[in-house]
């Protein structure tokens, strides 16, 4: 070991009470100014090993079983915890995934970050911490309440109280994952200048490989516990070994993947009572992998891989049969036309003040082509989810019109509103919520057959099991209860009841943002597969790039409630026109290839809506005098590129 | 902040008036004025002209809610209703059906009933927040459990039981205190230990558990995550951020009752002789004093409607997150 090691970790063990051992045999030691990646998808333990290091385990529930942490030369799992906690946030600090909720609602700022301040001059010290992380308005954020920060500005109050007193570790657990992607870069870019700048060791645990690349100088992949991989970024990325990693790059979606299906396990999760743990999933798998389990062992240049294949040269992963692209063909027609489309929000006085109209999406014009897929792209609050729902008028419509197969349903109701509906489904982000926990799987698949009164009772039986199969849910299924059901499956679910009622458009509300990347390429690849059977339309309402390059055929960029850029996915890809559009795909930390500009986008939606001029004009590093007062309309460039700017 | 309090006080003038309304149903559904006249004066030598003289004496000649005979807003006002009810909205109580004057009597007898239910509410906090912090400090282990087990058992005795016991044991067997009655000015503390340890002990069974849970599900939050790992002892992270934040469910649960505290305890005033409000509308009832009963049940509603205003001003004062409109 080098005096530079800060951090040894060896052989840890932490086990759950009922579902065994979650963390089991891990090792890596981290080095003085240098940052290890911890990549995982759910249930892989990254989380615990980070509280593990902290002792911050949930005891009894959880219990730490063996293997040593040392800490600048002390073994944490061997001291006191009066000790322990002195090492806490002085020696090891920590950054926490969920901003909205690791500050204490009821206590100011000030009060928080003063905890880990000492007592003589803790104000100015505070004052300075929060100008150094970026606040805006230093003085009015101590005496705040953490309620009147947006989730960046939290995190960024999160991050100071970590370097408060100075750590030699900083421990950042998905602190980028509830928010949004140019959000996301400016708090990446701030822990990478806070690290530079006080040579901290950083152990980031993420499940985004494009955070650990951007993040990392050593990459640990953890599968089901264990470190499956782990080797410098430059290797890692260019030639991932073992083949869980691999499968995991395959499964992300990506512009070259377009057309084909993406690498997606079948079988979830097999339980392995012996051998490699990856053994029930892996493509490569050979009879001795199933009786014992691999070592984790040293490859070429310092690459370390627990499989028996290692340093095999391998084709690289199988990727799926490429199709033509469907629904390429434009002429096909308009499903969905909708124009000049407005939603309003009533914000009510509690009891009887006035009531205000606030416009939460204002003048939206899109068309959906048959069989095409449009990507509606915008970050949280751009009103993208409202639009969704105000199209299956859910909610009611301030303005505008609806066009479907040329008929006006702007104001249809009644028998007419059914059958409508019967058309166009919804599949909503969170598969956890939008299931009713009380009704079985074939009752909600039955649901929509039922209220649509399609076919007689005694065929439905049938009629479910094969949309079950169809989406590739057991038959078997359908007298079980949601909870029974793990994310992806839910989400197949929901997508059997929206396929029940044989609608012509599907619209995806996120549907794969709760999801894992391998659970997610399922969901995608059964998407597609669908709209190439049944010439599917979809709306798909995302925030993530990496999806539209992957599936749409048009894009539609909102912002704050408006369109400011639209187009075909090659003409938004390759020579997006807003400032927006431009620093929102340069936001989003890429290992394939480098950012296309590299802009950052500074400071955050504003909390009022802007009233005049262009929406973005606050936040546009290219902002004109004018584009303050004078609102830019979308106007043309090559054929149905438009886009709101005046430049 | 002010015009909340006006909205709400507003509000409550329609909720009164309901049960008024009510309560004046309701009793006359079960007596009428004929009954009443008998009861007061006796069943045995009632003659017809001694009940039409008592009614009109105390005001129940008229009909009870609406005049036929009287002209315009007389129609209204000449009723009994009108007249003995909505007079309370100026606090003005009247005469009982026995001749005394109700206001001055709620204001002698108030005394004595906050001698009682105060102590025992400030002191019930104190010791069931102290119960609960104390369970959770030491969760998950055997002193835990057994006091969890106590609570609940003592949860399970009703009330009775500890006034009968309490009496038994403290006032009869040890001679410590007397069993029961009242003495005015500092004399009075002798006589209000005992119900009030009580009072105190009968109540911590059952919120000694909902503030343990309160405070669990609290410490169980994210915040108190980052609290210790800032390197936070337990009892800072116990008493800095998980009790301000539990604070505001057990606050809020308990604010309801501050103005009720007025009107006493029946069980506790009627086992221990207090001469407060409690046994003061429990005779009254007994007695079927209908002016005495209204008169109580308008207070009750509406010191529980000033109790709900003082929660939800609670609620602003101690979560920042709130703002009233």
């Amino acid at each position: 070991m080098s005096h530079a090691t800060v951090l040894e970790v060896d052989g840890l063990q932490t086990e759950f009470a009922g579902q065994g051992y979650v963390v089991n045999g891990v090792s890596f030691t981290i080095a003085r100014g240098e940052s290890l990646v911890l990549l995982g998808e759910s249930g892989s333990g990254k989380s615990t090993i980070a509280l593990s290091i902290m002792r911050l385990i949930a005891e009894p529930a959880g219990r730490i079983r063996g293997g040593r942490v040392v800490f600048e030369g002390t073994d944490l799992l061997r001291i006191e915890e009066q000790r322990m906690r002195r090492i806490r946030g002085r020696g090891i600090a920590m950054v926490f995934q969920e901003p909205q909720s690791a500050l204490n609602p009821v206590l100011t700022i000030g009060t928080q970050l003063g905890e880990c301040l000492p007592a003589k001059g803790r104000r100015t010290r505070g004052l300075g911490l929060l100008d150094a992380v970026g606040l805006p308005d230093p003085t009015w954020a101590y005496g705040a309440y953490p309620h009147q920060l947006s989730g960046g500005m939290r995190q960024r109050v999160v991050i100071a109280m970590a370097i408060a007193a100075e750590p030699g570790l900083l421990i950042a657990d998905e602190p980028t994952s509830a928010l949004d992607v140019t959000i996301q870069a400016q708090i990446l870019e701030l822990i990478k200048a806070e690290q530079r700048r006080r040579d901290m060791a950083v152990l980031f645990v993420t499940h985004d490989l494009g955070v650990a690349h951007l993040m990392a100088d050593e990459v640990a992949v953890l599968y089901r516990g264990t470190v499956v991989e782990q080797a410098s970024r430059a290797l890692l990325f260019a030639n991932p070994q073992h083949p869980y990693t691999r499968d995991l790059f395959a499964a992300i979606p990506s512009r070259e993947k377009r057309g084909a299906s993406l690498a997606a396990p079948d079988r979830v999760y097999d339980i392995q009572e012996t051998g490699c743990c990856y053994a029930g999933r892996c493509r490569e798998v050979q009879s001795q992998c199933r009786v014992c389990e691999p070592v984790l062992r040293e490859g070429s240049a310092g690459v370390r891989v627990r499989c028996v294949i290692v340093d095999t040269p391998r084709a690289p992963s199988p990727d799926g049969v490429r199709e033509p692209d469907t629904g390429g063909d434009p002429a096909g027609g308009d499903l969905l036309e909708a124009e000049g489309l407005c939603v309003n929000f009533t914000a009510a006085d509690r009891i009887f003040g006035q009531k205000r109209q606030i416009r939460v999406v204002n003048e939206v014009s899109l068309r959906i082509g048959r069989g095409r897929t449009l990507a509606l792209v915008g970050e949280s609050g751009s009103g993208k989810t409202t639009l969704g729902k105000a199209i299956t008028r859910l909610l009611p419509l301030a303005g505008g019109r609806l066009r479907f197969e040329g008929e006006d349903m702007t104001t249809v109701r009644g028998e007419d509103l059914r059958r409508w509906r019967r058309d166009i489904q919804m599949i909503f982000q969170d598969p956890y919520a939008s299931l009713d926990p009380r009704m079985t799987v074939g009752e909600i698949v039955a649901e929509g057959l039922r209220a649509q009164r399609i076919m007689p009772a005694a065929s439905r039986f049938s009629r479910v099991q094969e949309l079950l199969r169809q989406v590739g849910i057991a038959g078997g299924s359908i007298d079980r209860y949601p909870h029974q059901f793990s994310g992806g499956q839910r989400q197949r679910i929901a997508i059997a009841r929206a396929l029940a009622v044989q609608p012509k458009l599907i619209i995806c509300d996120e549907p794969t943002s709760a999801l894992d990347v391998s659970v997610q390429a399922q969901i995608l690849n059964l998407l597609r597969d669908l709209q190439r059977e049944a010439g599917l339309s979809y709306l798909f309402i995302t925030h993530n790039l990496a999806l539209v390059e992957y599936l749409a055929h048009d894009v539609v960029i909102l912002y704050a409630g408006r369109i400011i850029e639209r187009g075909s996915v090659d003409q938004i890809l390759t020579n997006p026109r807003h400032p927006y559009t431009v620093s929102l795909f340069a936001a989003v930390p890429r290992f394939d290839h480098p950012p296309l500009v590299n802009v950052m986008v500074k400071g955050e939606v504003p909390a009022e809506l802007v009233m005049e001029g262009c929406p973005f004009h606050p936040r546009c590093g290219r902002a004109l005098p004018h584009c303050r007062y004078e609102r830019p309309l979308l106007r043309g460039f090559e054929d149905g590129h438009e886009a709101a700017c005046h430049l | 902040m002010i015009r909340y309090i006006i909205r709400r006080a507003l509000y409550a003038i329609p909720i009164l008036f309901g049960v008024n309304l009510l309560t004046f149903v309701l009793f006359f559904v079960v007596n009428s004025p004929n009954d009443m006249a008998r009861f007061h004066l006796g069943f045995k030598r009632v003659t017809p002209q001694a009940i039409v003289q008592w009614k009109h004496d105390h005001g129940y000649d008229k009909p009870m809610l609406f005049n036929d005979r009287a002209k315009g807003v007389q129609k209204i006002t000449q009723t009994v209703f009108f007249q003995r009810s909505m007079k309370l909205f100026v606090f003005d109580f009247g005469r009982s059906d026995e001749g005394r004057d109700i206001g001055y009597d709620i204001r002698q007898r108030m005394w004595p009933s906050l001698a009682i239910a105060l102590p025992t509410f400030v002191i019930g906090i104190l010791v069931n927040i102290t119960t609960a912090l104390f369970l959770v400090f030491f969760r998950s282990t055997y002193l835990d459990w057994l006091g969890r087990l106590a609570l609940v058992a003592m949860m399970s005795v009703s009330s009775l039981f500890y006034i009968i016991g309490g009496q038994y044991l403290f006032g009869k067997t040890l001679r410590l205190v007397p069993i029961s009655g009242y003495a005015p000015g500092l004399h009075a503390f002798k006589f209000v230990v005992l119900p009030v340890v009580i009072g105190v002990i009968s109540g911590i069974g059952a919120s000694g558990r909902l503030y343990r849970a309160f405070f669990l599900e609290e410490i169980e939050k994210d915040y108190v995550r980052t609290a210790r790992a800032k390197g936070l002892s337990e009892m800072s992270v116990l008493f800095r951020h998980v009790l301000k934040n539990a604070m505001i469910p057990i606050l809020t649960s308990v604010v309801v009752v501050v103005p009720s505290l007025f009107l006493g305890s029946l069980i506790m005033e009627s086992f221990f002789g207090i001469p407060g409000l409690g046994a003061y509308t429990l005779d009254a009832i007994n007695a079927q004093d209908f002016a005495t009963v209204r008169a109580m049940v308008f207070l009750g509603s509406l010191f529980y409607i000033v109790g709900l205003a003082l929660t939800d001003i609670t609620y602003m004062l101690v979560d920042p997150r709130i703002r009233l409109k």
